[in-house]
């Protein structure tokens, strides 16, 4: 029985089409400016001196986020009226028919994974396309990209699969939460700090 | 940021209200020893600040309901107290609400002798205290640099002591330069706190401060430029600070011509100047609460 699903993103192999966050917004009929899951684009560098030479040394990337699902989530700590709870898979739910609509989640969560729903006047977030997965499917977003960079399954097989790299920039610190979620880093990501990479596209995301 | 109102109303409030109640208590706690009964002024000046705390807390109360999306939920904020500071920065406004409340009618009904009295006001500010704890720790999350700092507590109990100290002084009309009044020594109080205030918003603000501010890695947008609020913030309360001085300097003990002296204190007020510097003072706090959410944009907003 799966104890904790999570997903496994490869960082070396997105494009950065987004065709993962429209198929999730198709899928659960997401007004404008809600987001489940988000593309962010990182940029950073420029050109730098070696030798006598100048050479490009632009890092750029992309990840593909959504609520993680954490082992800790500290957003459902965090809730007042407990509107936020865990299934026995791991998947973590907004209750829509509890939720106060007081957006402190929002704040707690490190992956900015709640959005403010205007249509229900709650948060909402990702629900890993439960309904879906209890009928032996595959999230839509998994299922929707063309570069194969995103996958699901237990947190135990993943970890088996991919390893256990849980951190890139500008990714928080995954202490807070334990996020079910196996990343593949490009290879700029080890040089986005330095090179002063920063996420460019703010306001798609 | 402007869509924080609620809160920023809120928690202003709130605070203020817990200032004034502790001020007003040391005096109470301290030199009315049990069986001691009370002067009619003081139990007039008593049901006055806390009346006035009581409206404070309930409108601070009303106003966070314009915060939720689904107010008539509200009921059920107290469901998580064990895991989330929301739910205790409620439970702890509730109850400070309710001692504050209990506090009065004693006060109202002549109660004033017992040890009763004593407890419930010990509480009451225990219980506002520990509002002001839970309002501070349910912002210092690990999710927001900005707000995860120690200033978080030092900025909420700063505002609490400065707006406390000044609106009892103002409230109850002491005087200031009235040498042996507890309630013109608030002023001077009021003073040192917006003093504090100023130094410690200059040298600890997150983003403007001195102190400098590394964010950290996040995948939540970066602050809009607040630095007008910021030196806005820095000039109302030291516009509030230099205007409570001038207003204390001319005020000589005794003298009808100064202001907040003597006879302004009989007819219960504190003078015009000291007015206008409370509000500078109270203007700078908002214009602080507003920098302060204005420092954490939400996504998609
Ligand atoms: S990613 Fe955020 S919303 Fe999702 S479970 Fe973790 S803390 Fe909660
Ligand atoms: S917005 Fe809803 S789910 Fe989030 S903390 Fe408030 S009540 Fe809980």
């Amino acid at each position: 029985m799966v104890t904790q699903y999570g997903f496994f993103f490869n960082a070396a192999a997105c494009s950065g089409c987004k065709a993962c966050q429209m198929a999730c917004k198709d899928r659960n009929d997401l007004e404008p400016g809600v987001l489940w899951r988000r593309v962010y684009e990182v940029t950073g560098g420029g050109w730098e001196k070696k030798g006598g030479v100048w050479v490009p040394s632009v890092v750029s990337y992309n990840i593909s986020m959504a609520c993680n699902h954490c082992e800790k989530p500290v957003c459902g700590l965090a809730c007042p009226v407990k509107a936020i709870t865990k299934r026995e898979d791991g998947i973590v739910f907004v209750d829509t028919g509890a939720c106060i609509g007081c957006r402190y989640c929002e704040w707690a969560c490190p992956y900015t994974a709640l959005r403010f729903d205007a249509r229900t006047n709650t948060v909402s977030k990702c629900n890993f396309c439960y309904d879906a997965i209890d009928a032996g499917g595959t999230p839509s977003c998994v299922a929707s990209c063309p570069q194969r960079a995103l996958d699901f399954g237990d947190m135990a097989e993943l970890r088996k699969k991919y390893g256990d790299v849980r951190q890139i920039f500008p990714l928080p610190d995954p202490a807070q939460t334990e996020p079910a979620l196996i990343i593949k880093p490009h290879r700029d990501a080890a040089r986005a700090v330095e090179r002063a990479a920063e996420v460019a596209n703010w306001e798609e995301v | 940021m402007l869509k924080e109102w609620p809160l920023v109303a809120f928690t202003i409030a709130g605070q203020m209200a817990v200032g004034v109640f502790c001020f007003l208590l040391f005096p109470l706690l301290l030199l009315l020893s049990p069986g001691t009964s009370w002067s009619e002024t003081a139990r007039h000046t008593v049901l006055i600040v806390w009346g006035g705390t009581f409206g404070f807390i309930a409108i601070a109360a009303a106003l966070s309901l314009f915060h939720l999306h689904h107010p008539f939920r509200a009921h059920h904020t107290l469901a998580n107290l064990r895991s989330s500071w929301l739910s205790r920065e409620i439970f702890f406004e509730l109850a400070f609400m309710a001692l504050v409340a209990l506090a009065f009618v004693l006060v109202w009904t002549g109660h004033t002798r017992g040890l009763f009295l004593r407890a419930v006001m010990s509480a009451s500010a225990l219980a506002g205290i520990m509002f002001l704890v839970s309002m501070s720790k349910l912002y210092m999350l690990k999710s927001l640099p900005p707000w995860n700092s120690a200033y978080t507590g030092i900025s909420f109990f700063m505002s609490a002591a400065t707006l406390g100290a000044m609106a009892t002084a103002w409230v109850t009309g002491s005087p200031p330069g009235n040498p042996g009044s507890y309630f013109s020594a608030l002023w001077t109080a009021a003073l040192f706190f917006v003093a504090s205030d100023i130094l410690f918003a200059v040298l600890l603000t997150p983003q403007y401060g001195a102190a400098g501010f590394r964010p950290g890695p996040s995948l939540r947008p970066p602050p809009r430029a607040l630095r007008r609020l910021y030196f806005g913030r820095l000039a109302l309360l030291a516009g509030g600070l230099i205007l409570a001085v001038l207003g204390m300097v001319q005020a000589v003990p005794g003298s009808a011509g100064g202001f907040g002296s003597t006879p302004m204190a009989a007819a219960g007020q504190a003078g015009p100047i000291m007015t206008i510097a409370f509000v500078l003072v109270l203007l700078g706090e908002i214009a602080g609460r507003f920098l302060f959410y204005g420092l954490v944009p939400r996504p998609g907003d």
